[in-house]
């Protein structure tokens, strides 16, 4: 298979497996360092075969998924941290051989991951990106969290698969995606059927387990952490992406942050393919 | 434990199932276990299990099922996917091993018995029968036919419905009460996640379908296998009409009947069995 496409596999650790998404050259034939992607929630590393493919034309790139979501096993522990998710992708890494230096992107619920992972080991990260990272849980995503670990049904007459769907629809046309009212209207359309589809599959995949993951992120107290973070980062954000309003926030907590305004207006399956190489190469000539 | 890997071969990857890797050196040959159509090597799990007890054990998915690339070629035949199957052996050091197959599995697993018999030690053919054309030629134009794929979400129906209805109607697109199975339906938990691979693959998952239903005419294969088989099947499975005919056709045979049928068998208890005949 060539550098150019997307190679699936497995990293062992005690607990289970943890699957990724790379393209490029092998690490350890690489001048640069390896990216190492965190995805959102919910979903998968398959929501950044994109990016994972315009950035890997000059760096290694490997997008992990959360553990309980895609196909990752599911977390140790029902009460897991981002430290947790963050922890295990490092002995992830370490099963795989990869111990030189990482560059280290979190895209939404990926980015708390990032962060712990830079904080646990500044010595291991060359540089850190935050895309579209939210600040302090507001009360509705502590109540958000709360709901989440009332497990998804998984029923015989397969409600889930409604439920997926649409859940994954509405995100797209309201915000919050379940309060379906005219003030709560986003501008934008639906992704592409192929894209659409492809994220309902990696939703439903992780159905009973990515509650975990993504209840840790909801309750994420950034603003106690990002002043940890003691390697060059940068913030970043597309402006019809729902954490925009934060952006100024996380670069101002996080000590000597750079902060740039993505190129293109909105983020994931909604960006264009041109956008995505866009985005990839402006996020690569900051890495350098 | 179970984990799941990736080979690669020149068309693409190949994802498989495996227990047992650390008796690769050990006293038997690997095993590896080939799936039935529409699923995926996750099927055998139970079986992988416990026959990774003894041995190492290899279940891969088959060409454009489960989490392996799809055919690269137009209207693929069986030896398409028997010469895949051989270069993922070879991607993975096994150069000669112990088969299992059950219905598109037993396909490619005659396969490669007879176009490579140096590479296969003993066969087992789980629930291996002799079909009408008609029904293989009903069955091909059915499973031909695109399913649907829009905004809609028509396609979570159908893979759903799919997935039901193979439980319950035999075959699962003539749902009256001629074709009607009586067995228990599959758990949610079961159902989820069959839905979710014809989901997946709702684009590539008929070809090895189609082409094991074109592999073995007349059964015409059975006498060509040269290695001990033993030819195993569920009492209650689709093919016990057939299983005493097959019995005769097949060189060194061994039979076994199990309660049940492949479904919803307990592939723990069958496991013994197989141990027990493959290391006699």
């Amino acid at each position: 298979m060539s550098a150019a496409q997307i190679r699936r596999g497995f990293l062992d650790i005690a607990e289970g497996q943890i699957h990724f998404r790379a393209a490029g050259r092998e690490p350890a034939q690489s001048e640069k360092p390896l990216l190492v992607m965190f995805h959102g929630a919910p979903g998968s590393s398959k929501q950044f075969e994109r990016l994972v493919l315009a950035m890997a034309s000059v760096r290694p790139v490997m997008a992990l998924d959360t553990m309980g979501m895609g196909d990752s096993s599911p977390s140790a522990r029902e009460d897991a941290d981002m430290a947790y998710f963050a922890d295990a992708a490092g002995r992830a890494l370490d099963s795989h051989g990869v111990t030189g230096k990482l560059d280290v992107l979190g895209h939404h619920e990926g980015a708390p991951v990032a962060t712990e992972f830079a904080i646990a080991w500044p010595a291991r990260v060359n540089k850190l990106i935050l895309d579209g990272m939210s600040a302090a849980p507001t009360e509705r995503a502590r109540g958000y969290a709360t709901t989440l670990d009332k497990r998804a049904p998984i029923d015989q007459v397969g409600s889930q698969y409604f439920d997926a769907w649409h859940s994954l629809r509405d995100a797209y046309l309201f915000r919050p995606a379940d309060q379906r009212l005219a003030a709560n209207t986003l501008p934008s359309g639906l992704p592409s059927l192929e894209l659409f589809h492809a994220h309902v599959v990696e939703i439903l995949k992780g159905l009973r387990t990515s509650h975990t993951a993504t209840a840790a992120a909801a309750l994420y107290d950034a603003p106690t952490r990002l002043p940890f973070i003691s390697v060059p980062t940068l913030a970043t954000c597309a402006r019809l992406d729902g954490p925009f309003s934060a952006l100024d926030e996380v670069a101002r907590l996080v000590p000597g942050c750079t902060k740039l305004i993505q190129p293109q207006d909105n983020t994931g399956d909604l960006a264009t393919d041109e956008e995505i190489r866009a985005l990839g190469k402006a996020l690569g000539d900051w890495l350098g | 434990m179970i984990k799941r890997r990736f080979a690669t071969i020149d068309i693409g990857q190949i994802h498989y199932w495996t227990a047992g890797e650390d008796k690769r050196e050990g006293a038997h040959p690997p095993l590896v276990l080939l799936h039935a159509s529409p699923f995926s090597g996750r099927s055998l799990n139970a079986l992988t299990e416990a026959m990774g007890r003894s041995r190492w054990v290899i279940a891969p998915d088959h060409l454009g099922q489960g989490d392996s690339c799809p055919p690269q070629q137009r209207d693929p035949e069986i030896e398409y996917f028997g010469d895949a199957l051989v270069r993922f052996l070879d991607a993975i050091g096994v150069t000669k091993s112990d088969l299992y197959g059950t219905s598109t599995g037993g396909h490619v697993a005659m396969d490669v018995a007879i176009r490579y018999p140096e590479r296969v030690r003993k066969l087992i053919l789980d629930g291996a029968g002799l079909s009408s054309e008609q029904l293989r030629t009903e069955y091909v134009a059915h499973v031909r036919e695109k399913p649907p794929f829009d905004y809609n979400g028509s396609q979570m129906l159908w893979a759903f419905q799919t997935a039901k209805d193979m439980y319950l109607f035999f075959p699962y697109y003539q749902r009256d009460a001629a074709h009607r199975r009586t067995r228990d339906l599959a758990s949610a938990e079961e159902l989820h996640l069959f839905a979710l691979e014809l989901l997946r693959n709702h684009d590539t998952y008929r070809h090895a379908y189609i082409a094991a239903f074109g592999a073995n005419p007349g059964g015409h294969k059975y006498a060509k296998l040269s290695q001990p088989v033993m030819h195993a099947a569920g009492t209650k499975d689709g093919s016990a009409s057939t299983f005493d005919q097959v019995a005769k056709m097949i060189p060194d045979c061994t039979v076994r009947r199990y309660p049940g049928s492949g479904l919803t068998v307990d592939q723990s208890t069958v496991a013994g069995m197989f141990a027990e005949w493959l290391d006699a």
